[in-house]
């Protein structure tokens, strides 16, 4: 199967990485989250209700919604701030070059294979952020960063919403005993699809480069 | 699954192929994504920070397995919008339009949201559940995107002294925000009674510049008959008021103007309800804000609180400050002695919380947390504040009059001069008869120092 896949390049202080990442993957995962399955007997269940809250951004100029689920914040918070620190500490160790790495958003579903194969994830949606790490010189060009930031990411939550409104494949609604090859149980109080998050570090590219010089170039010449 | 139930004339033309209860299903879906796409919208307006919890088991009233929490006015100003009637194919679109007003009577048109149906590309999908999760998808995206907008950003920002955000949700055609405008169709879901779509429109250019036209003049700018703009909000309430004495009904075309409360200063829904509103929109109209007219209230403030703070504790008395304190003083005087009766009778009709109960010198005191009136407030018990009192003999004037001089009551001031100017001569006549003996103890250190320096 072909994943739908999604790419997003963002040029960020080492401080905004966190809150840019949660926004953007709260997003698709509130898209992505229904209501906890109640099965009353097979093919005869209640759906939950799925919370939401606003969440303020420190760094960023933006304000974004989520599953108000503390599991799932949880989740979020520790894999963002994972992939904040290895960024910003290959940062510090290169004194201050920039660097850059990315972290996706995987949903998938589980195949089961027959005995004695193990069984399959196969993804179904993916959503990678490549992000660069660029550190400014002033008070005020962090200043005109953050906006600049909130906007960016405002336009990336407005594609979101137009992507996932689209006609496109979602794993159909399983039966009771498939229900965890689809959707992520272990939740008390909510059932997003099954998802991962994975993050990783690469040297930054020339494209990159470039196109953060031109972006930076831009937006400081105001 | 959701089982409110309201009156609505169904479009009357089946879809070929659906039955009487899946129409039914269709059409309810139609319409609770009405009521809770203006209720998102209108929330997120607020000022406020919008948080629901994730409930395992849902209440009849979470439509689409999303926690929203309808707010009853709204719901009522989408029904009057809707007159009873579903959106259909062809039918005008149901818009809800957020405006900003300032203090000065000025106003602009932030952003459009319009439900539309159009014709459908599918007619036999008859998923109910598909359906209905697709709704449920377009919810949330509305709900994420109305945070992206300038317009969220202003709401936190209001105050009846700036500007208040206004909302009016109608049945019509939206009007042109002007050529600073960015349009995106959020999303879109078929189903077999029509296509839903939700398209945003909001202006990316906040400034109240002479280049936004309309949107500048001022609210006593157009004569009474020149009121003819059927869109203009004014004009809303203009021709309701003009359709109430005439026994006129506004046409289905033009954009409805449900009550007096949706006028061009449609405050939002926790504004305060009934004749607050009337006077609010009253001052709109006068132009003209004085401190005597009292406190505004931003269209999204929580009106009850405020005005119960503010008339409480921040309405100064048209007193003298020294007079204002002693009143406070008295005050704290009085409620002590309110409190007494509470002792002595042995019980009290609502036992206060978090009671200390001390004995001392066969007296007992019953403090009652923040309300404590003896030990916290030394200054106001004692009622001998410097300068606290009202009369002129302590005030800061007199004090420093008092200790510009010596005060007579100084002991010296009673001695004859006579004496002390005798003292005096006959103490340095004895120092200059002793005048010897000090070069004497002189001159003794000086060898002193020279003998213990070699």
């Amino acid at each position: 199967m072909n994943a739908r896949t999604q790419v997003f390049e963002m040029a960020l202080e080492g401080r905004q990485v966190e809150e840019a990442v949660s926004s953007l993957f709260h997003t698709l995962l509130f898209h992505r989250t229904l209501g906890k399955f109640h099965y009353k007997q097979e093919g005869n269940y209640c759906v939950g209700t799925v919370g939401y809250e606003d969440a303020d951004c420190d760094f960023v100029d933006l304000t974004y919604v989520r599953c108000s689920s503390g599991d799932i914040k949880k989740i979020v918070h520790k894999e963002a701030t994972a992939f904040s620190e290895c960024l910003r500490s290959q940062e510090r160790e290169t004194q201050g070059q920039a660097r850059s790495g990315h972290i996706s958003l995987t949903f998938y579903q589980i195949k089961k294979a027959r005995w004695p194969f193990p069984s399959e994830s196969i993804p179904w949606e993916v959503w990678n952020l490549r992000m660069e790490i660029m550190t400014l010189a002033s008070e005020i060009e962090r200043q005109l960063y953050r906006e600049k930031v909130g906007e960016l990411l405002a336009e990336k939550i407005l594609y979101i919403a137009e992507s996932m409104n689209r006609p496109s494949y979602v794993p159909k609604m399983p039966n009771q005993p498939e229900l965890d090859l689809i959707f992520d149980t272990s939740f008390a109080d909510i059932q997003p699809y099954l998802f991962k998050i994975s993050y990783g570090t690469s040297p930054p590219s020339t494209s990159m480069g470039t196109t953060v010089r031109r972006l930076l170039k831009d937006t400081l010449s105001i | 699954m959701a089982t409110a139930t309201m009156s609505y004339q169904t479009s009357g033309v089946a879809p070929v192929g659906l039955t009487p209860q899946e129409q039914k299903d269709m059409e309810r879906f139609g319409k609770f994504l009405s009521q809770k796409m203006v209720q998102v919208i209108v929330q997120s307006r607020l000022g406020e920070k919008v948080c629901t919890p994730c409930k395992a088991h849902p209440s009849p009233s979470d439509w689409f397995n999303l926690g929203i929490e309808d707010i009853p006015e709204v719901g009522i100003e989408t029904r009057k919008a809707l007159k009873g009637q579903l959106l259909t194919i062809g039918s005008p679109p149901l818009c809800v339009e957020i405006s900003l007003k300032t203090v000065e009577g000025d106003s602009l048109i932030l952003e459009n949201w319009c439900l539309s149906v159009n014709e459908t590309s599918e007619p036999f999908n008859r998923v109910s559940y598909a359906v209905y999760s697709r709704m449920s998808l377009l919810l949330k995206s509305i709900i994420s995107v109305s945070r992206i907008t300038p317009a969220y950003k202003l709401s936190g920002r209001q105050g009846a002294d700036s500007f208040v955000l206004c909302y009016r949700v109608f049945c019509g055609e939206p009007h042109g925000l002007g050529a600073s405008t960015k349009n995106c169709t959020i999303g879109q879901v078929d189903t077999p009674i029509g296509l839903y779509s939700v398209v945003l429109s909001y202006r990316t250019q906040l400034a109240l510049s002479p280049k936004d036209g309309a949107m500048l003049v001022k609210s006593d700018h157009f004569d009474q008959h020149f009121i003819g703009d059927q869109y203009s909000p004014r004009l809303c309430r203009a021709a309701h008021h003009k359709g109430d004495r005439g026994g006129e009904s506004s046409s289905g075309s033009e954009p409805v103007a449900s009550d007096e409360s949706q006028d061009a200063c449609r405050l939002f829904v926790n504004s305060p309800p009934g004749n607050k509103v009337a006077e609010y929109q009253n001052l709109l109209q006068q132009n003209r804000y004085s401190f005597d007219d009292g406190p505004k209230f931003g269209a999204f403030a929580d009106p009850s609180s405020a005005r119960r703070n503010l008339s409480a504790e921040f309405v100064l008395p048209e007193l003298p400050l020294p007079t204002f304190m002693k009143i406070k003083s008295l005050k704290d005087v009085k409620k002590e002695n309110e409190q007494r009766p509470l002792v002595t009778g042995g019980s009290a009709l609502v036992p206060p919380k978090d009671i200390d109960v001390t004995e001392n010198a066969n007296q007992t005191n019953i403090s009652t947390g923040p309300v404590s009136t003896s030990d916290e407030f030394v200054m106001v018990e004692s009622l001998k504040t410097p300068f606290a009192e009202g009369d002129s003999s302590h005030d800061v004037g007199a004090f420093f009059r008092e200790c510009q001089s010596a005060p007579v009551s100084l002991q010296s001031f009673n001695r004859s001069s006579g004496i002390a100017t005798h003292e005096i001569g006959s103490q340095l006549e004895q120092f200059e008869k002793d005048l010897e003996g000090y070069d004497d103890l002189v001159q003794s250190l000086c060898i002193d120092s020279d003998e213990s320096g070699k």
